[in-house]
């Protein structure tokens, strides 16, 4: 028998649903279809069909944009936890708080910042339980992930927001590139 | 409900069961391996047979002079003659193809296909429930020969009422359809397709009729060449054999007409710098240095299967998952998308408050793997108006312990997430 196998599972399976990770799964903050937003991204992981669309809108103060994120989506009580919890801390936040965020939550969720989870100080702490269980980092990391791509692909390298989101535009041109299945029914 | 004829040593011939055993708190929980349809687990004579093939036989197959070779060459051609045989009387050793696997194998016959029998004027026409192997293919070949896709619906979503619905197939199958595609069982809800119906509505109109069995090699015993198959898919690894390797069988006609899918060593009869011509048969199709070992791991696990009897398996597999089905259906929140005709070896459920995800992760605390996910099905999926589904699939090792342990931990998650 490996060593592995002989580890206390349950405590592990425990810290993976505390009551943190319960509460905003059943309970999500800042979730919402259509939100109104300057940018948004949609996230997946195929393997699960998991997905998530983070929504976020910014407002200019002092000529530094101010970010509100929020998001919509389906998927496991992790991966919806983990968005909620994103878009609960990242309110009224600058660019360099939410980057900040992002890789402060990837080195809790695969386990490489220690959390004491007797006593956790913020929500964002409660995602360390995921990574006992290798395959469900990929849950907890999507809305980050996403948000990542978001932030990427919309402001420039001086920090500021991108005049629009273009993927309209885009998502039209490549649409009209791609051939079209002949998909007959029996109705045609 | 049917008796069980498998005995429980069966379960002992699976070394996978004793080194996953868990012990936690004193208490020792056993492994409930319910997620065969992925991928069954390996039987004893499997394994021994692979690792004495590479301990004193391994050698490169059809292509030394050498004893190990020579040896080697007469083992991937012996399990040849086994795997006809095992899919049925009508099938010639020259007639199987070694592929990676059922995917591969479906995707040499829809590329072929395509080249050989479509064009713009062309029909395909497959269950919009089929698994991703047998339907992403069909969609790129629809696309490069811009021909008509049809897809056949179910009827109903769950239950009783969920099958293949033979009145839209007959509509679908017209005159211009070239090619008919479909699971012989259902990868998601482990229904069992009326292939009789299919294949007479297809053979109507001339249709090729291709069947993906890679669900149910071990569970159904029937000629399907005899039937009006003209070809048929299936991956070993799901019959307690290896993994790596696949197995296509076609009729002579579709195996001359068909032109190669991947190019290189062995598949050539001459090569000149002007171009080249292929060999026939099988080898046409089984460029590069094959599976060699797996084939003897395939031989192995075929013996195996033919020993226990297909029908025996099924019987075993089916009366486990009927009583699992008549269980979990009285537990709150859960609700069941398999049909239930008693025939079933799959059955699909998801539980209303608990995500599927978390669901199976609160199993394997138990020690219990059971498949969660779209299982391949996107649109299938969709169509039943889920994200996510938890499989539960039974094979010949599995035991009505393994029913009890998995309902156990199915009702005690409700109170952890």
């Amino acid at each position: 028998m490996t060593e592995s196998l002989k580890s206390s599972q349950s405590v592990e399976l425990n810290a993976l649903y505390q009551e943190v990770i319960v509460d905003h799964s059943r309970n999500p903050r800042f979730k919402s279809k259509n939100m109104p937003c300057r940018f948004c991204q949609e996230g997946k992981n195929p393997l699960c069909g998991d997905n998530i669309t983070v929504y976020c809108q910014v407002e200019m103060k002092e000529k530094q944009p101010i970010l509100f994120v929020g998001f919509d989506g389906t998927g496991c009580s992790i991966s919806q936890a983990s968005a909620s919890i994103m878009c609960n801390s990242l309110q009224s936040v600058t660019l360099n708080e939410a980057r900040n965020l992002i890789h402060e939550a990837e080195k809790i969720y695969t386990g490489k910042t220690p959390v004491n989870s007797d006593d956790l100080e913020h929500d964002i702490e409660a995602l360390h339980g995921v990574s006992k269980f290798p395959v469900r980092v990929k849950c907890a990391a999507l809305p980050w992930k996403t948000l990542h791509l978001l932030l990427s692909d919309n402001f420039d390298e001086a920090g500021l927001p991108k005049q629009g989101c273009d993927k309209l535009i885009n998502c039209a041109q490549s649409a009209l590139n791609q051939r079209k299945l002949k998909i007959v029914s029996t109705e045609n | 409900m049917k008796a069980t004829k498998l005995g429980s040593h069966i379960r002992n011939e699976f070394p996978i069961f004793q080194n996953n055993k868990k012990i936690e708190d004193g208490q020792t929980k056993p492994f409930s391996y319910l997620d065969s349809a992925v991928s069954a687990q390996k039987h004893e004579s499997v394994i021994k047979a692979m690792t004495h093939h590479l301990e004193y036989d391994y050698g490169s197959v059809h292509r030394g002079a050498y004893g190990v070779s020579i040896r080697s060459s007469q083992m991937y051609e012996n399990t040849r003659i086994k795997v006809a045989n095992f899919i049925g009387k009508s099938v010639k050793p020259e007639q199987i193809v070694y592929t990676r696997g059922a995917t591969e194998s479906l995707n040499i016959l829809a590329s072929g296909i395509g080249e050989e029998f479509l064009n713009e004027n062309s029909r395909i026409v497959i269950p919009a429930a089929e698994h991703h192997a047998n339907l992403i293919p069909w969609q790129q070949v629809a696309l490069r020969k811009n021909c008509e896709l049809a897809y056949i619906s179910f009827e109903g979503k769950s239950g009783d009422k969920l099958k293949l619905n033979l009145s839209e197939a007959k509509k679908l199958i017209t005159k211009n359809t070239k090619v008919v595609s479909l699971a012989h069982v259902g990868n998601v809800l482990g229904q069992i397709n009326p292939i009789h119906e299919i294949i007479e509505i297809a053979k109507k109109v001339d249709a090729l009729v291709i069947l993906d069995c890679a669900q149910s090699m071990t569970c159904i015993d029937e000629d399907l060449f005899a039937l009006g198959a003209d070809a048929i898919a299936f991956s070993p690894h799901k019959i307690y054999g290896p993994s790596g390797i696949g197995v296509l069988a076609m009729s002579k006609e579709l195996m001359e007409r068909l032109p190669p899918f991947t190019f290189g060593g062995a598949m050539i009869s001459d090569v000149t710098l002007e171009g080249s011509q292929w060999t026939s048969g099988p080898a046409k199709f089984e460029a590069g240095t094959p599976p060699i070992t797996e084939t003897v791991g395939l031989g192995a696990a075929i013996d195996w299967v033919a020993k226990v009897g297909k029908q025996n398996i099924h019987d075993h597999a089916a009366a486990l998952a009927s009583e699992f089905l008549n269980k979990i259906q009285e537990i709150q929140d859960i609700e069941v998308f398999s049909p239930s005709t008693g025939q079933e070896t799959i059955i699909s459920f998801r539980h209303k408050k608990i995500h599927a995800h978390d669901l199976a992760t609160i199993l394997d605390a138990d020690n219990i793997a059971m498949r969660a996910g779209h299982h391949c099905a996107w649109p299938l999926i969709r169509f039943l108006g889920v994200d996510a589904l938890v499989r539960c699939s039974f094979a010949a090792y599995s035991d009505k312990d393994d029913i009890e342990i998995a309902l156990a931990a199915i009702k005690k998650a409700s109170n952890i997430t």
